[in-house]
């Protein structure tokens, strides 16, 4: 998986690339960090447009980038879910913990 | 001479063993490999090299090929079959140029050679080559020996796992004529885990929990669900207080990023009344003897831990059922591995599947199918089914879940508990005042019939006295279902209105007796003409009174009906040969 994170104004885009399981943590990781660490970032958005499956390890990951944006009062909403990641999102209800547009 | 530069990093603690039968060769070679860094050993021959290399164990040997008693080949050859489980390089020293010579020692076991007399530049070269040789070699070797002990304290902590695992479920005691089940685990312990209980009011829980992970991580998972599972089942809570005590155990042990799918379903075989309450597991499908989907309890909410208090909802998804039929639920390794998608179409193509089947062939025709389907596909999640049936009519509990009455405690003791409308739209009350009563009575052994009377005059008082709700509605075409929508609407909306409920011990000629008192606030009812009336087997109402009869010495109702007092026995049944207690086997 690949991730990349580009600042817009007051929101951190994270953007993620294929299959989001456990091998992308570190690089999620780092970006999300990185956004968290950025003193302008208002909300973060992450992207998953290009994301063909997440797994539930991907689930808990998108939990503990939730938790810490949280603590920093960061809204998070994912963006751009389509196909099998909306269906996967939507047997987990993530709507009940982020914004889903 | 030429005087070696020292390399101590790659000498550094390796020992050479110097085999020659020539005293000064061996003097000229120690003093040289010792300037290099090297501990040095010698032997004079072949024999005292094999013996030498379990005692001193060298890291390289330096062997010459001719020497008495025994020779560099025959040497070598044993040294080779005696240490399979390290390696140690054999560098050959000869006078023999040919290469037939230099063919056949290293076909004997030697890494290398070099011809006598030694130019100690080349000498100085090759040890330095060996050395790095070995130098990788043994951290390859100590890599190995650390990933084969880490890989038996993972086998180790999954034989754990599987061992907590196994003690976790109950599944001795599944009545296999009621519920059924089925894993096929990813890998050789699964991390899926289906239980199952009895309230004490006969009405079976289930649950198919999917915690992520495997091994430990899963085991550990699993331990804050069953935990409570199990001991409000027991005491008879409802299943949303006790999804929301799971939840609240998940985040309060677990990581954030851990968390429970789970499926919990409560069948209440008297009222044919199915509860599910689905957090991120595909669909529960309850279908019909003819495979027509009755309902699909599609997941409403996020898996177990995912939510804090204030974002969690533990409303079930309720389902009445007036004909015979089957409950599958799944974990999604089994949905993926099908090839369905997790969501009501889904549910429909797991019903077309198993439609044509009678329902005691469906878990066979299911299992068949996701072998077919998952033949050659590599699965790195675990797969479960569950199914209960469920029939309309008498049902038995299994004698096991319904415990004998302990014998009561002596003591006089009372309690009063008074409800308002925010505690009877919030506190499960029939387990908490059963809970009391019982650790008053005999140390909170738990008495099924105690719970039974408990539940009918506590949701008499409420369903009928105050939300005013008419039995009479559950005859009618999906009356059951509107009543059940009704109750809760007007749950919702109870501004006034309470349940009051006085327990006390009484004596009667030296019999212990409980005492118990219900009142509500509501208008009452003509309880002479109802309680003449014979309940019909087939009506869906009105079994309640009937029930409390059999089980109590004296129902008395007063006031304008809004008061009921009873007298329930502890110890030998009223009378002999009593009917019993709807569904449950002699206890």
């Amino acid at each position: 998986m690949l991730a990349n994170l580009r600042t817009e104004r007051d929101t951190a885009v994270i953007r993620l690339t294929g299959r989001f399981d456990f091998s992308g943590h570190r690089e999620f990781k780092h970006c999300y960090e990185a956004a968290l660490g950025e003193p302008s970032v208002r909300k973060i958005d992450v992207d998953l447009s290009s994301v063909e499956y997440l797994d539930s390890s991907a689930l808990g990951m998108l939990l503990l980038l939730k938790e810490q944006a949280d603590a920093r009062e960061l809204p998070v909403s994912l963006l751009n879910c389509g196909g099998t990641v909306k269906e996967i999102l939507d047997v987990a209800n993530f709507g009940v913990m982020f914004s889903i547009r | 001479m030429l005087v070696p530069t020292a390399t101590p990093e790659a000498a550094a603690a390796q020992t050479v063993l110097v085999v020659d039968d020539h005293p000064q060769a061996q003097v000229l070679l120690t003093r040289f490999l010792k300037r290099m860094g090297y501990r040095v050993e010698t032997a004079a021959n072949g024999l005292e090299a094999v013996n030498a290399v379990a005692t001193v164990r060298p890291d390289i040997i330096l062997m010459d090929l001719t020497m008495p008693v025994m020779g560099g080949y025959e040497a070598t050859e044993q040294i080779r079959a005696a240490a399979l489980d390290r390696w140690i390089p054999i560098v050959f020293l000869s006078a023999t140029p040919d290469s037939a010579a230099l063919i056949r020692a290293l076909e004997r076991g030697a890494d290398d050679y070099l011809v006598k007399p030694i130019s100690y530049t080349v000498l100085r070269a090759k040890m330095r080559a060996v050395s790095r040789m070995l130098g990788m070699q043994r951290q390859l070797e100590d890599r190995n020996s650390r990933l084969a002990a880490y890989r038996a304290s993972e086998d180790e902590q999954n034989r754990m796992a599987q061992h907590v695992i196994s003690r976790l479920a109950n599944h001795h005691l599944f009545d296999e004529s009621v519920l059924k089940h089925w894993t096929a685990p990813a890998s050789f312990f699964s991390g899926d885990l289906v239980v199952a209980g009895y309230t004490p009011a006969g009405v079976l829980h289930v649950m198919l929990a999917d915690g992520a992970g495997h091994g430990l991580a899963a085991a550990l998972s699993a331990l804050p669900v069953t935990q409570p599972f199990y001991r409000m089942t027991e005491k008879g809570y409802s299943l949303a207080s006790i999804v929301a005590e799971m939840n609240g155990k998940i985040r309060q042990l677990l990581p954030v990023e851990r968390f429970v799918a789970a499926t919990l379903i409560a069948v209440d075989f008297k009222e044919q009344v199915v509860e599910i309450w689905n957090g991120g597991n595909p669909p529960l499908c309850i279908m019909a003897g003819d495979g027509r989907v009755l309902h699909a309890g599609c997941s409403l909410h996020p898996p177990l831990g995912v939510a804090p208090d204030h974002l969690f909802s533990s409303e079930v998804d309720v389902y009445h059922y007036d004909e015979a039929c089957q409950l599958v639920a799944c974990s999604d390794g089994l949905y993926e591995g099908a090839g369905w998608r997790a969501n009501a179409t889904g549910a429909q193509d797991l019903a077309n599947l198993l439609s044509a089947q009678p329902a005691p062939e469906r878990l066979e025709t299911l299992k068949a199918h996701f072998s077919s389907a998952a033949n050659g596909h590599f699965t790195d999640d675990d797969a479960t089914a569950v199914l209960i049936t469920c029939a309309p009519g008498e049902h038995t509990i299994p004698e096991r879940a319904v415990a004998e009455a302990a014998p009561a405690m002596p003591g006089d003791w009372r309690f009063q508990v008074r409800l308002s409308p925010e505690q009877l739209r919030h506190v499960d009350v029939v387990p908490l005042v059963h809970d009391l009563a019982s650790h008053m009575l005999c140390g909170g052994a738990r008495n099924a019939k105690l719970y039974l009377v408990l539940t009918e005059l506590i949701s008499n008082a409420l369903d009928h006295g105050v939300l005013r709700l008419d039995s009479r509605m559950k005859g009618e075409a999906d009356g059951f279902q509107r009543y059940l929508a009704l109750r809760s609407e007007r749950l919702a909306a109870l501004t006034e209105g309470a349940v009051e409920i006085r327990i006390a011990t009484v004596e009667s000629n030296g019999r212990p007796l409980v005492r118990m008192l219900v009142t509500d606030t509501g208008a009452g009812f003509d309880y002479g003409k109802v309680l003449e009336r014979v309940p019909e087997v087939t009506t869906p109402y009105g079994r309640g009174i009937p029930l409390v009869k059999r089980l109590c010495d004296s129902v008395e109702y007063r006031g304008c009906g809004n008061e009921v007092e009873v007298v329930f026995p502890l110890g030998e049944p009223k009378a002999p040969g009593a009917p019993h207690a709807a569904g449950l086997n002699p206890a």
